[in-house]
């Protein structure tokens, strides 16, 4: 089994929902954000457009995040998912510097997002980030384990985003690859990501 | 934090002066170390050993958890930081060893012993590794282009024998006439900065015509904010002047006292560059954009 991810570009009007749906899910402080859709403007008028790509951490089939890491935080699944075990994470940031795809966060302090006082959510879910280790994106293992999708393919309205496994050649995502052209990100630098876009 | 959401080259953000500091400490240290140990002189030595220690240190307050510090050596299968935290403990615990008999009378393992010959090989062994490493752990991922090149490594530990000579140039005066030849230490000297010089400018041209994310690298150090400490820190302070003031002293054939002085200025401007070589390399790693768009 390999879980992967096929993003539609042609459907993802970047209204930024996987962003929030990640960061609800995930209750990550300010500054982290293990998904989010990035754009950038084309053209010239009256033709200019905007790009949108949704970016997330690859969990890469030889992922050089894991080759850094000096702590055996950073390890893979069998399933292909890249986790970061933030008790073993000393903080030294090689994963960071080895990520092609801007996926990892050096989190240095857990502030609120409103003045004052952390809010009852970020007080219960901060204590799933720990000060002075880096986190990622790890496609909401605890949603896949019973059965169902990250939150960022759920909240999708424009059901850009499919999740599935990637050597199962009936699912969607297998599908998908047949059926339209897709590309990896970065492809040149061999890390052969599990996520996969369709232009 | 609008940053995050566009898709163009960015810099690194994850090392900076702090981890500058600990890998031009490092470096300067195991070359220093090595120099003198083959040169003969225990003050050297001391500096160079000193020197790593204090570079271990500023990893420490490098790390965002420093109190699980033992954990970095855990993966030397795979991790250059890894291997880099084990060639920094056996540098530092056989340096130890090799300087121990200067204080300690009656070991086994005096410089003059087989025994102490072994240890010497095995401390530079230990020293190359501390120098080379750093080197391999900019060089080892394929994210930075400007760092991903085989010559990085060779480019480090030849920066880590400069500057080592750069500390044998500061502490000369101090040393006096006896401690060292003077004329092998102004060619060892004009050797290593102008290998240091050639080999630097080699790997930028090189660079200068790689991808895009290396050529965005490498006009940030020649005409963008990295300017003023490259062209003017690393390679003119660190490297041409003091190259330049040791050919001085080489062909002027001066007293002691005035070579030595001349050439404890062009150590300290080494070691100035060094530490500039180091931050100006940090400060220059690129990533390519996600997509090219």
């Amino acid at each position: 089994m390999r879980r992967g991810m096929v993003l539609d570009l042609k459907r993802c009007i970047g209204c930024q929902a996987c962003t929030i749906a990640c960061k609800l899910e995930n209750a990550t402080p300010p500054g982290v954000f293990w998904g989010r859709c990035l754009e950038k403007e084309t053209g010239k008028y009256p033709r200019a457009k905007l790009v949108f790509v949704p970016v997330l951490c690859n969990h890469c089939q030889d992922p050089p995040c894991l080759r850094a890491c000096p702590t055996g935080a950073t390890a893979q699944r069998e399933d292909g998912i890249v986790t970061v075990n933030q008790d073993a994470c000393i903080g030294c940031k090689a994963c960071m510097e080895a990520c092609p795809y801007e996926a990892r966060f050096f989190l240095e302090d857990s502030h609120s997002y409103y003045p004052g006082h952390l809010t009852p959510f970020e007080e219960v879910g901060y204590k799933r980030h720990q000060k002075g280790t880096v986190s990622k994106c790890n496609f909401c293992v605890e949603r896949v384990e019973r059965g169902l999708e990250p939150a960022c393919v759920q909240t999708c309205p424009t059901e850009a985003r499919t999740f599935g496994d990637l050597d199962d050649p009936q699912s969607e995502v297998s599908c998908l690859l047949r059926e339209r052209h897709a590309i990896q990100l970065r492809p040149e630098m061999g890390t052969n990501p599990s996520v996969y876009y369709m232009p | 934090m609008i940053e995050q959401f566009t898709i163009r080259s960015k810099a690194q953000r994850g090392w900076t002066s702090l981890t500058a500091i600990d890998f031009f400490l490092g470096g300067t240290g195991a070359g220093a170390f090595v120099l003198s140990m083959y040169l003969d002189l225990v003050a050297g030595m001391v500096v160079g050993w000193l020197a790593v220690a204090l570079g271990a240190l500023a990893l420490l307050a490098d790390l965002g958890r420093p109190e699980r510090f033992w954990r970095a050596a855990s993966q030397p299968g795979h991790s250059w930081m890894s291997r880099g935290t084990i060639f920094a403990i056996l540098f530092l615990l056989f340096g130890l060893l090799r300087l121990a008999p200067q204080w300690l009378a009656g070991l086994p393992w005096g410089p003059a012993t087989g025994l102490g010959q072994a240890l010497a090989v095995v401390t530079t062994l230990a020293a190359l590794g501390v120098m080379m490493y750093t080197g391999f752990l900019l060089s080892h991922s394929p994210a930075i282009p400007f760092w991903n090149a085989t010559l990085l490594p060779l480019l480090f530990a030849l920066y880590a024998f400069t500057c080592g000579m750069g500390v044998l140039l500061v502490l000369l005066p101090a040393l006096g006439e006896r401690a060292l030849d003077l004329r092998l230490v102004e060619v060892l000297a004009m050797s290593l900065l102008f290998a240091s010089l050639v080999f630097l400018w080699v790997y930028m041209l090189n660079m200068a015509s790689s991808t895009s994310a290396a050529k965005e690298s490498v006009r940030l150090l020649v005409a963008g904010p990295l300017a003023l400490p490259f062209l003017g820190g690393v390679t003119l302070v660190g490297l041409i002047i003091p190259l330049a003031l040791t050919v001085f002293t080489y062909l002027a054939n001066m007293g002691f006292g005035a070579a030595s002085a001349t050439l404890a200025v062009a150590g300290v401007l080494t070691l100035i560059g060094g530490y500039l070589f180091r931050h100006s390399i940090l400060k220059a790693g690129v990533y390519p954009p996600v997509m090219d768009v």
